[in-house]
């Protein structure tokens, strides 16, 4: 990935998300409930596991996505006007407002990684101690990011965003949660949220507007980018090894959550 | 935001291997171009220090390393690219003074990835601080996706290591930010 393809990407993430307050507010009035279905037509979600561009494939590559075209997913609803997500201004460092953005829709990742590490936990097929110990490990991290973050959203006089990443919960973990039979898909989706979630706090990086945000985003994700290569060799995934995490945004612009 | 103190095994090692650097200046920024001609030559010095190690581990786990001594080099590459109008992105010397004797030390497989581990961890924590002073975004979000990856490095290294789970991150929940953990300009880089 260039540079320069890079800040396009960036920009063109940037630009695609108003009219959040609306949005939110819909979510809020969905999230917690049962309805995931009417959730994902509600925020016009993508075909699940779409969801997360590693790399810019889908979340679990192009064999992935070619099972889920198999499994007969319906074509993503239409967007309903006003449903869009949040937007950030221009340029890569672009001030305290997409600060805001990134940090709370990185809080909204790391609660979705607690509550997905929770219920992979619930679901009984977690049995070997290596896949246990990780996962408790890793919540603990991830409950430890969770505060941090609260802590600098609070400082900045901002509501955090501590609920799971609605657009990420639906569109990807719960179908990938209902669809686990054995261990080794639940180390494959916690890996899959881990790099994803490593990877946003790459993108952020190069968009936060304070070397001290940036440090204190690459503290967490670096730690996550760690959970993701324990994961994978635990899973025996043998996935990629790029010799540089993308710069791109993993997420759906829908993903992206203002304060 | 640190939240576990480094092994004393660790400390150890840190204790031997910590170069004469430059005392931690928290807060003040730190020029794109210093930092990444710093950098690269440290990359520099890792893969040759990988071109070692090579010669000193089974065939099982060397396609392991061939793969980080290429990302290193490329780490390398843009790091020289950043530093552009900078001298000094050779390797670095005083790095290499400390290794070659280490490196001459090992005998075996196990000993070249605890080595290998233990140059990604110092790595990582270099980058890590570094994002804390850098004043250029875009600078700091290259230098992030270095970071991701030699972070990974370490991890996958202590998992063939067998380092217990908790060793493969030896800050905890957090990547230290700690300048005195990382490389520091003094080792013969520029500064």
């Amino acid at each position: 990935m260039t540079r320069g393809l890079g800040r396009d990407l960036r920009a063109a993430q940037l630009a695609q998300a108003r009219a959040l307050p609306r949005w939110l507010e819909a979510l809020h009035g969905a999230v917690g409930g049962e309805g995931t279905g009417d959730l994902a037509r509600l925020i016009g979600v993508p075909t699940r596991r779409q969801v997360l561009r590693i790399g810019g494939l889908g979340i679990a590559g192009a064999a992935l996505l070619a099972a889920c075209s198999d499994e007969g997913d319906p074509e993503p609803p239409e967007r309903r006007p006003g449903t869009t997500s949040t937007t950030l201004p221009d340029g890569p460092s672009a001030g305290p407002d997409a600060d805001i953005v990134l940090l709370n829709t990185a809080l909204s990742l790391e609660v979705l990684a607690i509550d997905a590490y929770r219920r992979a936990g619930e679901t009984g097929l977690v049995g070997s101690a290596a896949v246990t110990d990780a996962f408790a490990m890793f919540q603990a991290h991830h409950a430890a990011h969770r505060d941090a973050l609260i802590g600098v959203v609070e400082a900045a006089g901002v509501e955090p965003f501590a609920i799971p990443n609605p657009v990420v919960r639906v569109a990807f973990v719960d179908p990938e949660l209902q669809a686990a039979v054995a261990e080794g898909d639940l180390v494959r989706l916690a890996h899959d949220i881990e790099r994803a979630a490593a990877q946003t706090y790459v993108w952020a990086t190069g968009t936060l507007s304070t070397a001290d945000l940036r440090g204190r985003a690459m503290s967490i994700g670096a730690v996550e980018a760690r959970h993701a290569a324990v994961l994978d060799a635990i899973g025996e995934l043998a996935e990629e090894s790029p010799a540089r995490l993308p710069r791109t945004n993993p997420l759906p612009a829908d993903a992206l959550v203002e304060g | 935001m640190t939240t576990h103190p480094p092994s004393p095994e660790r400390r150890s090692f840190l204790a031997r291997f910590t170069p004469p650097g430059l005392p931690a200046t928290p807060g003040q920024q730190l020029p794109v171009t210093t930092f990444a001609a710093f950098a690269a030559g440290i990359e520099r010095t890792l893969v040759a220090a990988y071109d070692s190690l090579l010669d000193r581990v089974s065939e099982e786990v060397r396609p392991l390393l061939e793969t980080y001594r290429a990302h290193h080099r490329e780490h390398a590459e843009v790091l020289a690219g950043l530093a552009a109008g900078e001298d000094g992105v050779g390797p670095d010397e005083g790095l290499v003074a400390s290794l070659t004797p280490r490196i001459d030390e090992i005998s075996g497989t196990s000993d070249a990835l605890v080595l290998a581990r233990e140059l990604e961890d110092r790595m990582a924590a270099t980058y890590a601080h570094a994002l804390t002073r850098l004043e250029d975004a875009d600078a700091a979000g290259e230098v992030a996706s270095v970071l991701a990856v030699e972070a990974s490095h370490g991890a996958s290294l202590g998992e063939l290591v067998e380092d217990a789970l908790d060793a493969r991150f030896p800050d905890g929940a957090f990547e230290t930010t700690d300048q005195s953990r990382g490389f520091s300009p003094g080792t013969g880089a520029p500064g």
